[in-house]
């Protein structure tokens, strides 16, 4: 078999490296402060004094969506390690031992599949504070149950196989075969998922900052920042359409990366089980 | 089949039980009194207590959820803490738009995404192919919300068919609302559409290759005709498990899609409630939503069955 | 009756040129057992796809001759071939786990071969009837029974002979077999050839038998052709050959049979 280089996988990569770059740069060298008001540039278009132009608030647009940028891919990583992290763990306890743990984890998660995670976000969110930190514990709460039934099934099937079984009779302890065996096993699976649920949440974010309950202004995020171009859709369509065709490159560079021809194998294993 | 029906339905019951009592009692364990609330920190009290009474807020957490759900199965959620009437009302005048909203989207995902899965994993061309799946990704890649604004600028904007920000009552001009409800509908349904139709042709290219459809070759099957009588009801139960669980995700996303096109929906009155702690038509509509979803999920477990004879026996 | 000509299969993948069959020749006569022998990979399975119009890979160049009842296949009309297919040949490939529509019940699959090739009920006006007569020619006593089952329900065994029986719903005058014993145990095996010896006798239905094994094709064919990497390298009268190997390369087939030292 010839190895072919998959090119949508290569063109995923490039995107979100070319988008981790922008938001580096950020940090060394940003030509305006992005909470700076200047009223006399409201709303103005882009130019080379002002690159994406100028806010309602006369604030840079660049700028902005850097900051937007940059919260979104520290709340889509974090949620995402953390939710996956837990959602791994708790998956793999339960794939492996079985039990009654097992099945009354596995309805509690039943229970959280039938809430979708945008709405548990959203009352999490609501109950407590909006804040950075809220968003990222309810993003990550949100895809604690799709992890965990994903690595269960995982586990389910391979702790029945023979190489399990010698590992065992060699005297490895549970823990051991856990983490040494079968866990490398799953781990093209594990990272597939961690792709399509860092997709997720960064649409989560958007999605709740657009309603308004995701990070408060003056913090900036591509949701609130749509929502509040949303209004000048009429007199001012470069800040919609900047903010929003980068959220759309920026969400098919990570469809892209997760996807990368096991597109339908991801979602076949979830159909079974 | 009936056995396996019952059995679905009394998971179905079970889950909605559960889903309840954890929204029930995360409103229990919140350090957060609505009658102080409403009240002030100043009240007396009597006043609180009778507050309280009048809520159904006395007594352990415990007998509250037995009450709450015994008036649940008589489809009574309570009494809103803003508004003051019941919270069935609240709900039962705002969730026609939900509804509408989400079969709209379901069927255009179905009319759409169906004939047009099979017609591609049928023409097969290698030029075409990177075309469509550049077109897919993108459209795939499009936050529902956004793809709504998209729509607003284009359909609302520039053409004028219909004035953003504008929403006209169903029992005012029915088929006015319908087509307020169309654009909408197309921001939710369209990325659904991309990733159906991916699916739906992966699976019949899949299935393409198993052996049955080789025999059924050699019997004297003509291509289309094997693609019709044979692959398709196989290719199309993934693409069935694939609707249920967009049509769930469709009913979640309506609530940002509503406050894109401003409509009156549940959403609105959701946030509504969450920014005024009002608790039990929180509740209420995410009660109604988790329900919505695990009938659907129910309903996608027996249409399998249905069809397909191996589920039917694993029981 | 089907004759083979210098048969060529040519896959091209993405300028890369590979030629799995380069020379095939054969001939099956009227109610005659013919043997296809050769090692995996060899092109059995593949030139007699290819024959029939089976081969459905898009880069596929497909040359030489094969010829069916004095037709030409490789050039006649897509509708003529489906009307061959099923009703003049009838099919039964290897894995029988895999060859029936799951989701299908065992009798329509079977009446759907009636469906197709005989439409208006002349030959067989009660489908049903005709459908379990088969399911009892292919050796199945339960035949009521199975006609009402789905596929799941059934052993390996057992759906190899409803998959011939599908075969010879139509009374074909040849029966193509390709490996058809291959996915089961030897005593299915031993008696699904038994089933073809008797279905070549009864109704004088010739087989092409295709096969790695060349013990099955001493027991059940006349004649035999044996192929290596696509080419045919020695044919010939099954005695004959087995006794009297010729090419190296059928000495080393026919040593590869496991020896029962009694």
């Amino acid at each position: 078999m010839k190895k072919r280089i998959d090119s949508s996988l290569v063109i995923g990569y490039v995107i979100l490296g070319l988008f981790v770059l922008f938001v580096l740069i950020g940090l060394f060298y940003e030509p305006y402060d992005g909470n700076y008001m200047n009223l006399s540039d409201k709303l103005a278009t882009p130019s080379f004094k002002h690159f994406f132009g100028c806010d309602q608030y006369g604030r840079d647009i660049y700028v902005r969506v850097q900051y937007g940028l940059r919260n979104s891919l520290i709340i889509g990583l974090s949620s995402t390690f953390f939710g996956g992290m837990a959602g791994v763990i708790i998956g793999a306890v339960c794939g492996y031992f079985g039990g009654v743990v097992d099945a009354v984890i596995m309805r509690i998660v039943d229970v959280l599949f039938a809430i979708p995670s945008i709405i548990l976000a959203l009352l999490f969110v609501s109950l407590f504070n909006s804040n950075m930190f809220n968003v990222i514990l309810a993003l990550s709460l949100a895809m604690i149950p799709s992890f965990t039934k994903m690595i269960r099934s995982e586990f389910h099937v391979i702790r029945k196989s023979d190489y399990v079984l010698a590992s065992r009779m060699y005297g490895s302890s549970h823990l051991r075969i856990i983490f040494r065996e079968i866990l490398p096993n799953v781990y093209p699976i594990i990272i597939n998922c961690m792709f399509i649920a860092f997709n997720n949440s960064i649409l989560a974010e958007a999605g709740l900052s657009y309603l308004g309950v995701g990070l408060q202004p003056p913090a900036a995020s591509l949701g609130n920042m749509i929502s509040q171009a949303q209004g000048y859709l009429a007199t001012a369509p470069h800040y919609i359409i900047i903010v929003g065709v980068i959220m759309i490159v920026l969400l098919i560079g990570l469809g892209l990366v997760s996807e990368g021809g096991s597109w339908h194998s991801a979602y076949n294993r979830r159909f079974k089980n | 089949m009936v056995k396996y029906i019952i059995k679905k339905l009394i998971i179905l019951i079970v889950t909605v039980l559960a889903v309840s009592f954890v929204i029930f009692m995360l409103f229990s364990i919140i350090p957060s009194d609505p009658a102080v609330n409403k009240l002030g920190i100043n009240a007396t009290e009597e006043s609180l207590a009778a507050l309280r009474l009048k809520y159904g807020l006395e007594g352990p957490a415990l007998v509250r959820y037995f009450r709450y759900i015994g008036g649940v199965c008589t489809l009574d959620f309570g009494k809103s803490y803003t508004y003051g009437m019941k919270v069935s009302q609240l709900i039962g005048e705002r969730i026609f738009i939900n509804i509408v909203l989400s079969l709209m989207s379901l069927i255009i995902v179905t009319v759409v995404s169906i004939p047009v899965g099979m017609l591609l994993a049928h023409v097969d061309k290698t030029k075409w192919e990177n075309f469509i799946e550049i077109n897919n990704q993108v459209v795939m890649s499009m936050p529902p919300f956004l793809l709504g604004i998209i729509l607003t600028f284009i359909f609302g904007i520039i053409f004028k068919f219909f004035s953003p920000g504008r929403y006209i009552a169903y029992n005012k001009d029915f088929w006015g609302f319908m087509g307020y409800m169309i654009c909408p509908a197309l921001a939710l349904s369209l990325p659904k559409c991309a990733m159906c139709i991916r699916l739906l042709r992966s699976s019949i290219l899949e299935e393409k290759k198993k052996d049955y459809v080789k025999v059924a070759l050699a019997k004297g099957n003509s291509n289309g005709r094997a693609l019709y009588k044979h692959i398709l009801v196989n290719a199309i139960m993934p693409t069935i498990t694939f609707i249920s669980m967009i049509l769930a995700d469709m009913i979640a996303q309506g609530i940002v899609v509503e406050q894109v096109f401003a409509l009156p929906g549940l959403g609105r009155c959701l946030l509504n409630a969450i920014s005024t702690r009002d608790y039990p038509v929180i509740e209420g509509i995410i009660l109604i939503i988790a329900t919505s979803i695990v009938v659907i999920g129910t309903l996608n477990d027996i249409i399998h069955a249905v069809i397909d004879p191996r589920i039917r026996e694993d029981l | 009756m089907l004759t083979i000509e210098d048969l060529k299969i040519e896959f091209y993948d993405h300028g890369i040129k590979e030629v799995p069959v380069s020379n095939v020749s054969l001939h099956v006569g009227e109610g005659e057992i013919l043997g296809l022998v050769g090692e995996s990979g060899s092109g059995k399975s593949l030139s007699c796809l290819a024959a029939m119009g089976l081969l459905k890979e898009k880069n596929a160049v497909i040359s030489g001759r094969v010829e069916y009842a004095g037709k030409d296949m490789l050039s006649c009309s897509e509708k003529e071939i489906e009307d061959i297919r099923g009703k003049e040949i009838g099919f039964i490939f290897q894995d029988p786990n895999s060859s029936l529509n799951p989701l299908i019940r065992i009798g329509k699959q079977l009446e759907e071969v009636l469906v197709l090739h005989d439409k208006d009920k002349k030959l067989y006006p009660d489908r049903k009837a005709r459908a379990i007569e088969a399911l009892k020619e292919a050796g199945l006593s339960d035949a009521e029974n199975i006609y009402k089952m789905y596929p799941h329900e059934l052993s390996g065994g057992m759906k190899q002979r409803v998959i011939i029986a599908m075969a010879i719903m139509m009374e074909p005058k040849l029966l193509l077999a390709d490996e058809p014993t291959t996915a089961l145990d030897v005593t299915v095996q031993a008696q699904i050839i038994e089933l073809f010896k008797k279905i070549n006798k009864e109704k004088n239905t010739a087989i092409l038998f295709i096969s790695h094994d060349l013990s099955l094709v001493k027991v059940l064919c006349d004649k035999v052709v044996v192929l290596k990497k696509g080419e045919v390298v020695e044919s010939g009268n099954i005695n004959d050959i087995y006794n009297n190997p010729k090419e190296d390369y059928t000495k080393k087939l026919i040593a590869a049979i496991p020896k029962v030292e009694v």
